[in-house]
C-alpha cells in the first residue's frame, strides 16, 4: 500500500516532481563538480608552477664545483635535476661566460627557453646563427636565445664541451633541482645530509610564491564552494517545503479517511528521500562528466573520469538530509491541519 | 486597479511570497558574489605572483656581461655602458605607471672575489620592492647614516658563511668599513652578493650618477596572440590598443621609449609562467561561475514555475469573472517582476558583501564590485523569474476556466 501510494503520487504529479528532481539534481551536480575541482586543484596548479623552473639549487659550499652525482640522487627522490657548468672563454678582447648544460635534463626546468639547440648564443652577444666560435671546437651557433635572464649574455654549449674548456669532469658549478612543491623541505634535508660538500638553497621566490598562491586559490575555492552549496541547498529545501504546503487538500482527504499523521508524514518523507537518491545518482554522474570536461578544458589533462565513493556518499547524504529536513519541517504542519476546514475550501 | 490586485495578492499569502523572494535573493547572492570574485581574482593572484620578483629587466644597449642560468648568475661582470640614475624616475611616468609595483636600480662591482651590488634598501623603491620573498635576518640596512657612524650594508647568507661574517660585524670593502645590518636568504645568486648603498658604490668605484641595470616589477595581463605581434607592423589603431594593454612586452616597450639608449626585456621565466598560471586561474573561475550562474538561474526558474502552476485556480477564477487574458497576464506579470526585483536587489547586495568577505578572508584585501553588477543581477533575476512563470501561466490561460475549476487544482 505504502509503495503503491508513492508510485501513484509520482505518476499523477509528474511535472511537479520533475521540477523538484531537476533542482535537486543540479545541486548534486554542482556539489560533485566543486568537490572534484577542490580535490585536484592543488595538484593541477603545482604542475603549472613547474614553469618557474628550479625551486632548489645546489652550489659549492666552499667555492669550486659540486659532484654531478647530486643530480642523479635528486632524481631518485622524485625531482627533476639539471647540472650546469659555468666557465669563461676569451673571444678577442672580451671575456664571454660559457654555460654547459645537458639538453635532455634541462628541458623540464627551462620551459621559457623558446629556442632549443645544443649550441646557442645569448641575444646580447651579438652572434648570428651559423657563426663559429673560436675557443669552442666544433660549435656552430644554431640558435639565438632571448630570455631576459642571465642566459642572454652567455654562450650555451653541451655540458661535456664546457667541462673540456674548464678542464674538469663529473663536476658542475650548480645543479638546479625542481622538487615537487609539497616535498621540497624533505628533499632539501635529505640531499644536504648526504652531500655536505654542497650547499642546498631553496629558491624562496619560487617556493614561497607557489605555496602562497596555491593556499589562496584553495581557500577561495573552499569559501565559494561552501557559499554555493549552502545557498543551493537552501533553495532546494524551499522547493521541498512548497511540495508539502501545496498538498494541504490531499492531506485533508487522507486525514478524513482516517490516516494517522505519522503515516502521512512517512509518505512525504519517503517520497522526498526517493527523489533525493535518484537526484544524487544522476547529479553525481553529471558532475563527474562536467569535472572531467573542466579538467580537460582548463588544464588539458585529458578526459579522465575519476569516481570517488566518498564524494558520492557525501553528496547523497547531504541531498537526502536536505530533502528530508525540508520535508519534515513542512510536514510538522500536518498535525495542525483540520480536515474539515481544508476540505470546505478555506 | 492592477496596483490594488498586486498589493492584495502579495498581502494575502505573505509566506509563499516570502519564500519565493528568499529563494530569488539567494540565487542572486550566489551570482553576484561569484561574478565579483571571478572578475577580480586575476588581479589578486597577479599581485601574489609579484612575489616571484621582477618581470622586466632594463639594461643599457651595450650592456654589462653576466653569466648564469635562470635566476642564478655565476660569473663576473664587465662592459662599460650605463643608465643615468636621473632617468630612472621616467619609469614612473609611463602610461602604465600605476601597474609598476617595484623598481630597483643596481650598480655591480667586485672587490677581489667579493661580488658587490649597489642598490636602494627602502621598502618602496629598492631591493625590497622587487624581491618581497627574500627573508632577512637582522634588519634592512639604512642607506644614510649620521656623520661619524659606520655606514651599513646587507650581506647574502652564502658570502657571510664563507667569510664568517655575522650581524654587526665590520667588513672592509674598497678600503671602507661597513657594518652588516642584516643577512639575506633568497636561494638565488643574491646569497653570494654584498649589497651596499648605491651612492657608496658609485663613489667608491668612481662612477657617479649611473647604474648598470634596473629591475622592474609590473602587474601585467597574460600574453595572447595579439601581444606577440610586432608593434612595427601594426596599424595605428592596433598599435594604440597594444600600447594601452598592460602586456609585459608593451610595458617594456614603453620603458625603452621613456629611457633612451636602454633595452627593456621581459624576464621570460617569470612572465611566461605568470601568464600560464593567471590564464588557468581565470579559466577555472569562469567555468565555476558559469556553473553557479546556471544553477542559480535554474533554481529560481523552477521555483517560480512551481508557484505559478499552483495558481491555476486563481487564474481560472479571474477569467471566470471576466478578466481578459491580457489583464490576468499583466497582473501576474507585474507581481512576479516585483518579487524578482525585490529578491534580486536584496540578493545582489548580500552578494556584494559576500564577495568582499571572500576577498578579505583569502587575500586580505577587499574585492571591489562595480555598482553596475548588482543592477544587472537584479534585472536578470526579474527576467529569469518571468521566464519561469510564463509557460505555466500561458498553459493555464489557454485552458477553459470551467475545466480547471471543476476538477479542482
Amino acid at each position: 500500500m505504502f509503495l503503491k501510494f508513492i508510485l501513484r503520487a509520482l505518476q499523477y504529479r509528474k511535472q511537479r516532481l520533475i521540477l523538484a528532481f531537476a533542482a535537486l539534481a543540479v545541486a548534486a551536480t554542482l556539489a560533485t563538480v566543486l568537490f572534484g575541482i577542490y580535490g585536484t586543484v592543488q595538484q593541477r596548479f603545482r604542475e603549472q608552477f613547474r614553469a618557474y623552473g628550479a625551486n632548489l639549487v645546489a652550489v659549492p659550499a666552499n667555492g669550486g664545483t659540486v659532484p654531478i652525482s647530486i643530480a642523479k640522487a635528486a632524481e631518485d627522490l622524485g625531482a627533476d635535476a639539471a647540472p650546469f657548468l659555468v666557465t669563461t672563454i676569451q673571444i678577442g678582447s672580451k671575456t664571454v661566460p660559457v654555460a654547459g648544460f645537458n639538453p635532455e635534463k634541462t628541458k623540464p626546468l627551462t620551459a621559457y627557453w623558446k629556442v632549443w639547440a645544443p649550441c646557442m648564443a645569448g641575444v646580447q652577444l651579438g652572434l648570428k646563427i651559423g657563426d663559429a666560435v673560436a675557443g669552442v671546437p666544433g660549435c656552430r651557433i644554431q640558435g639565438i636565445l632571448s630570455t631576459g635572464g642571465p642566459e642572454d649574455s652567455e654562450l650555451l654549449v653541451p655540458l661535456e664541451v664546457a667541462q673540456n674548456i674548464a678542464g674538469v669532469s663529473n663536476a658542475a658549478s650548480m645543479i638546479q633541482i625542481r622538487a615537487p612543491g609539497d616535498r621540497l623541505g624533505a628533499i632539501q634535508n635529505t640531499l644536504q645530509t648526504r652531500y655536505p660538500i654542497a650547499q642546498f638553497r631553496a629558491v624562496r621566490s619560487v617556493a614561497d610564491t607557489e605555496t602562497n598562491v596555491i593556499v589562496k586559490i584553495r581557500a577561495a575555492l573552499f569559501l565559494l564552494t561552501l557559499l554555493i552549496l549552502t545557498i543551493t541547498t537552501l533553495c532546494v529545501s524551499s522547493n521541498f517545503s512548497e511540495m508539502v504546503m501545496e498538498r494541504a487538500k490531499e492531506i485533508g482527504i487522507l486525514k478524513a479517511l482516517g490516516a494517522a499523521e505519522r503515516r502521512i508524514a512517512g509518505f512525504f518523507l519517503s517520497e522526498s528521500a526517493a527523489l533525493a537518491i535518484a537526484a544524487s545518482i544522476v547529479g553525481y554522474a553529471a558532475g563527474l562528466l562536467s569535472a572531467a570536461a573542466i579538467g580537460q578544458e582548463i588544464f588539458g589533462v585529458g578526459f579522465h573520469l575519476q569516481g570517488d565513493w566518498f564524494v558520492f556518499a557525501v553528496v547523497a547524504i547531504v541531498m537526502i538530509a536536505v530533502a528530508a529536513m525540508a520535508t519534515a519541517i513542512a510536514a510538522s504542519r500536518i498535525w495542525n491541519i483540520e480536515a474539515a476546514v481544508i476540505l470546505r475550501g478555506e | 486597479m492592477i496596483v490594488r490586485f498586486v498589493r492584495d495578492s502579495i498581502g494575502r499569502a505573505p509566506r509563499r511570497k516570502a519564500l519565493l523572494i528568499v529563494a530569488i535573493a539567494m540565487g542572486s547572492a550566489v551570482a553576484t558574489s561569484m561574478l565579483g570574485v571571478m572578475l577580480s581574482i586575476g588581479d589578486k593572484v597577479n599581485r601574489e605572483l609579484r612575489q616571484v620578483g621582477s618581470n622586466i629587466v632594463v639594461t643599457a644597449r651595450a650592456a654589462s656581461v653576466m653569466g648564469g642560468v635562470g635566476g642564478d648568475t655565476a660569473a663576473a661582470t664587465g662592459g662599460a655602458a650605463y643608465i643615468r640614475e636621473s632617468d630612472i624616475a621616467n619609469i614612473k611616468k609611463i602610461f602604465w605607471a600605476l601597474n609598476i609595483t617595484g623598481v630597483s636600480p643596481a650598480l655591480l662591482a667586485h672587490d677581489g672575489s667579493t661580488q658587490i651590488v649597489g642598490a636602494h634598501f627602502s621598502a618602496t623603491a629598492g631591493l625590497q620592492s622587487v624581491n618581497p620573498a627574500w627573508v632577512v635576518r637582522g634588519r634592512w640596512a639604512r642607506e644614510k647614516v649620521e656623520n661619524g657612524k659606520t655606514p651599513e650594508c646587507m650581506v647574502g647568507e652564502g658570502v657571510a658563511m664563507h667569510n664568517r661574517w655575522k650581524i654587526g660585524s665590520d667588513v672592509t670593502l674598497f678600503g671602507k668599513t661597513f657594518r652588516v645590518a642584516g643577512l639575506i636568504s633568497s636561494g638565488d645568486e643574491a646569497e653570494d652578493r654584498v649589497f651596499l648603498p648605491l651612492a657608496e658604490v658609485q663613489a667608491l668605484t668612481h662612477r657617479p650618477g649611473v647604474v648598470d641595470r634596473i629591475d622592474v616589477a609590473a602587474l601585467t595581463k597574460p600574453e595572447d596572440d595579439f601581444a606577440r605581434r610586432d608593434p612595427k607592423s601594426m596599424s595605428r589603431a592596433d598599435l594604440e590598443r597594444w600600447n594601452c594593454t598592460n602586456y609585459v612586452i608593451s610595458i617594456a616597450h614603453q620603458i625603452e621609449e621613456a629611457i633612451p639608449g636602454t633595452e627593456a626585456r621581459p624576464v621570460r621565466r617569470v612572465a611566461d609562467s605568470e601568464g600560464r598560471i593567471l590564464d588557468h586561474v581565470s579559466g577555472l573561475m569562469a567555468l565555476i561561475t558559469l556553473a553557479a550562474l546556471l544553477s542559480a538561474g535554474l533554481t529560481v526558474w523552477s521555483l517560480t514555475a512551481t508557484t505559478m502552476m499552483e495558481r491555476r485556480g486563481e487564474i481560472a477564477i479571474m477569467q471566470a469573472i471576466g478578466a481578459g487574458r491580457a489583464m490576468v497576464a499583466t497582473i501576474l506579470g507585474v507581481e512576479i517582476s516585483l518579487i524578482g526585483l525585490v529578491g534580486g536587489l536584496t540578493g545582489a547586495l548580500a552578494g556584494v558583501w559576500l564577495a568582499k568577505y571572500v576577498g578579505q578572508a583569502v587575500f586580505h584585501d577587499a574585492i571591489e564590485v562595480s555598482p553596475v553588477l548588482p543592477l544587472l543581477i537584479m534585472i536578470a533575476a526579474m527576467l529569469v523569474a518571468l521566464a519561469g512563470a510564463a509557460p505555466p501561466m500561458r498553459r493555464a490561460l489557454r485552458m477553459e476556466p470551467a475545466v480547471i475549476l471543476r476538477e479542482g487544482v
